[in-house]
């Protein structure tokens, strides 16, 4: 029950899935939908949204949504959320070029919000002149700041509203940060198999390792850190959604057959606070060995790459 | 030396209440200049806090009976008081060390168990430390200024916030 309820940003904003225009949200149908998932705080919160109309005020969520973002990235930096990014992308841009996959490659992030690990990656990542970082989210709003924000620091990286897998110019990687727990069940294998039939050479998808610690923990954290409610109900909850590496693996090994499949830092530890995040890895079958090779010591924290 | 060494800890406080008021409100990737103004902001407030504190206390010596007791009690009660907040302060400087230097999982290690639930225990630090500081029995006057000094330490770290939090959340 507790892993089936939804984040309150994953009902106060909707899209059409084909142009990927902005849908109004109806706010009972939010309070409905907390209420019958028993998340009567939640409901309260978003009840007092402004509502013309019945119909939550776009300007207002976004603006909420926008500040969460801000909260959140402030957690991404104290987590080093880009440097873990970079320490499992550079080997294996090293492995494409290696086995002689042509290039330019196209890391493109799902999801990417307010692109924090795509512009801390053009900022720091030296991934090389070959590479191009490319953030995508259905959010304009969110895109439209992380551009603004890419131009004014002089970063070589570029942001769409865009559906990621259906870019003009295809991806050669996936990845995102703390998007994968949003996916649940059969949509949790439409994310992944719409990856492994996209003609993509791999895929780095970052979350919270759910352990015994992680919901405590997350509480502690985002009470300590965030300011806005919406950043603390959802940040909280999804250390309690997360997917396990088991349910992670599984699904990637069932919807990717053509990709070999890991995940760093899923083993369980008897005091899971070094290792808070895990990466849901998958590279095309061919890569397999020549990633494990420039992975390093790494390679011992994947588990199985199978 | 226990007023100076109050003063000292007061003003690093505020330069991190400083830093804690900026942080999650500027998305930008390069921002060690609006980092350093955030902190400096802390320390001119903490700076002025102290001060007015110093003056609080100036004149309520001035008003006392016995001027030399009250002064004396004072000091006892901010003793008993630095032993909690020296400890506090040890905790946070060595996770801060610890952050600042170790590979990235023992960083993690600092602020997963050390800096964030730190943060959020340090109102009840300070409310611990006042409890103690006034354990032994205090006059009117020296809980007054104990309570009022406690009080605005808190109180500095929300006035600073709500500074950051009227400017436009952008960049």
């Amino acid at each position: 029950m507790t892993l089936d309820r939804p984040e309150i940003s994953d009902l106060v904003i909707a899209f059409e899935p084909a142009t990927l225009e902005r849908l109004p949200v109806p706010r009972d149908e939010v309070l409905a939908t907390l209420e019958r998932h028993g998340m009567s705080a939640a409901a309260r919160l978003v009840a007092r949204w402004p509502h013309p109309e019945g119909v939550l005020d776009a300007r207002f969520v976004d603006a909420v949504l926008l500040r969460a973002h801000l909260e959140l990235q402030r957690l991404s930096e104290e987590f080093r959320q880009g440097e873990r990014m970079r320490s499992l992308l550079v080997p294996l841009l090293d492995t494409l070029r290696r086995e002689r996959v042509p290039g330019p490659y196209r890391v493109v992030d799902v999801g990417c919000g307010l692109g924090y690990v795509i512009r801390w990656l053009a900022a720091h990542g030296g991934l090389g002149d070959d590479t191009r970082l490319i953030g995508c989210d259905y959010n304009a709003p969110f895109i439209s700041f992380a551009t603004r924000l890419a131009a004014e620091e002089g970063l070589r990286c570029e942001f769409a509203v865009a559906n990621a897998f259906q870019l003009s110019e295809p991806a050669t990687i996936f990845t995102s940060t703390g998007v994968i727990h949003h996916f649940r069940r059969e949509s949790l294998d439409r994310f992944l198999g719409e990856q492994g039939a996209s003609g993509a050479s791999a895929f780095l998808h970052f979350d919270t390792k759910p352990t015994y610690l992680a919901p405590i923990g997350s509480w502690i954290f985002h009470r300590a850190r965030m300011r806005e409610p919406l950043a603390l109900h959802d940040g909280v909850l999804s250390a309690v959604r997360a997917h396990s590496p088991d349910t992670l693996a599984a699904a990637a090994r069932r919807t990717c057959p053509e990709f070999a499949v890991g995940v760093h830092d899923g083993a369980r530890e008897l005091v899971p606070v070094l290792k808070v995040m895990l990466a849901l890895v998958g590279v095309r079958r061919e890569l397999r060995g020549a990633y494990l090779e420039r992975l390093g010591p790494l390679a011992g924290r994947l588990g199985e790459l199978a | 030396m226990i007023p100076a060494l109050l003063a000292v800890l007061a003003i690093i406080d505020a330069a991190f209440a400083g830093f804690r008021a900026a942080a999650g409100r500027d998305a930008r990737i390069f921002k060690r200049a609006y980092y350093q103004r955030a902190v400096l902001v802390g320390v001119g407030a903490g700076v002025a806090l102290v001060l007015a504190l110093a003056a609080l206390t100036l004149a309520a010596l001035v008003l006392a009976r016995s001027p030399s007791a009250l002064y004396a009690e004072l000091l006892a009660i901010g003793a008993r008081m630095l032993h909690v907040f020296l400890a506090y302060a040890l905790l946070v400087v060595a996770a801060l060390v610890l952050y600042a230097t170790a590979r990235r999982e023992l960083r993690i290690l600092a602020t997963v168990s050390i800096l964030g639930p730190f943060t959020l225990l340090r109102p009840l630090v300070v409310i611990v430390a006042t409890i103690r500081g006034l354990g032994g029995g205090a006059s009117l006057p020296a809980i007054a200024l104990t309570v009022v000094s406690s009080a605005s330490v808190l109180g500095l770290g929300r006035l600073l916030d709500r500074r950051y939090g009227r400017e436009p959340p952008l960049t």
